[in-house]
């Protein structure tokens, strides 16, 4: 009896190892799976964070971008009158043309415009050179006005450094002007690529 | 009373390590069940920040695709910029000619009549000056006209360097004279 009561202890024991073994097996893995679980829920956080982060600044970026192009028109217009304050090309043709234009246009006479050598700028970054020249011409007060409006606001950017004028006959009938102007304007030379 | 058992000690001790075999059994199936919803639990946290990622990178590569269609923008916006920097670099120190001509000679009153005028708009080269020379048929007219001018945006102050009365041969006074007008910088205009 002892033997057989001795037996059925036996069996308890092997199924409550067993139960005892997987349990161990279930909770190790559990656990495992917990802590792997745990730490990819950390790092979800964090490249949540990242792209939340990221989504706020593409959105302002966006919205300014949007701005933008509400205003594409007035941007291609302030493009386009920008580009042309600094020529590609130094053409003093174009510039005499300009000049004796707006001088005749005026009534008034041009005795000599002479240009003289490039000045490089040394306070831009990009490679840029004065072209300066001094124009000489009569014409009367209201001529002269108009002449220095349309070479200040040419599309070329043009700067006037000094303005001489004498009148030629001391009367106040005779209205006549001979003026000189030391000017200059600007240009970029293309970069030749090979 | 008291309780005596009388099997064995070896079978005593058996059924002892039964019942604590069994104890321990119940208890470690209990961790058991309890690690196993835990661990159902996470994974049940785990898909709400998984779902609101992936929302997250989708809008991302939406917002990110409208941002490079819109991009040839900036560099429009750029290039305005650097382009408008470079005018004020260049025109930074020097006054606008038109206007500072009409307004020194607009306000001239009668009786004055300029013979001369010799006009520097440069700062950084120190030139930004006016000289002024002409001829007043009376000492008001141009005590007058120098007022005007020191109420001009661009006139830093008017000097007056030479006046000298001319008498004609008819006996008739006039006053020739020379201004000396130091002009202002454009920011301070």
């Amino acid at each position: 009896m002892n033997a057989k009561k001795s037996k059925v202890l036996s069996g308890h024991h092997t199924f409550d190892l067993i139960i005892i073994a997987v349990s161990v097996v279930v909770i190790v893995f559990a656990w495992v799976m917990i802590a792997k679980s745990f730490n990819k829920y950390k790092s979800v956080e964090a490249e949540l964070g990242v792209q939340i982060n990221e989504f706020l600044s593409n959105n302002d970026y966006l919205k300014i971008l949007e701005n933008l192009e509400s205003e594409k028109s007035s941007l291609t217009e302030a493009y386009d009158i920008s580009r042309q304050y600094i020529s590609a090309e130094s053409d003093e043709t174009g510039i005499m043309n300009l000049i004796t234009d707006s001088i005749a246009k005026q009534g008034g006479s041009l005795s000599q415009i002479r240009f003289d050598n490039y000045e490089k700028l040394s306070n831009l970054t990009k490679e840029t050179y004065l072209i300066p020249f001094s124009v000489t011409f009569t014409c009367d007060y209201v001529g002269l006005v108009n002449i220095l409006d349309e070479l200040c606001l040419s599309e070329r950017l043009m700067i006037i450094q000094n303005v001489n004028l004498v009148k030629k006959n001391t009367d106040s009938v005779n209205n006549e002007l001979t003026v000189e102007i030391s000017a200059g304007t600007f240009f970029r030379p293309k970069k030749v690529t090979n | 009373m008291r309780n005596i058992s009388l099997l064995p000690a070896q079978m005593k001790r058996d059924i002892a390590m039964a019942k604590k075999l069994s104890m321990a059994a119940t208890i470690l199936l209990i961790i058991a069940i309890i690690s196993l919803f835990t661990y159902g639990l996470t994974g049940l946290m785990l898909l709400s920040p998984l779902i609101e990622l992936e929302s997250m990178e989708r809008q991302n590569i939406h917002v990110s695709s409208q941002i490079s269609e819109l991009k040839p923008l900036v560099e429009l916006y750029n290039q305005v910029n650097s382009n408008v920097n470079e005018y004020n670099t260049i025109t930074n120190d020097i006054l606008p000619a038109n206007i500072v001509i009409h307004g020194l000679c607009s306000n001239a009153p009668e009786g004055i009549l300029l013979s001369r005028l010799n006009v520097g708009f440069v700062f950084s080269k120190g030139e930004q000056k006016a000289i002024v020379e002409g001829v007043a048929s009376n000492r008001q007219s141009l005590a007058l006209w120098m007022n005007n001018l020191n109420d001009n945006q661009y006139v830093y102050k008017v000097m007056c360097k030479t006046l000298e009365e001319v008498t004609d041969g008819n006996g008739k006074k006039t006053y020739r004279f020379t201004l000396e007008i130091p002009l202002k910088e454009g920011d301070q205009a």
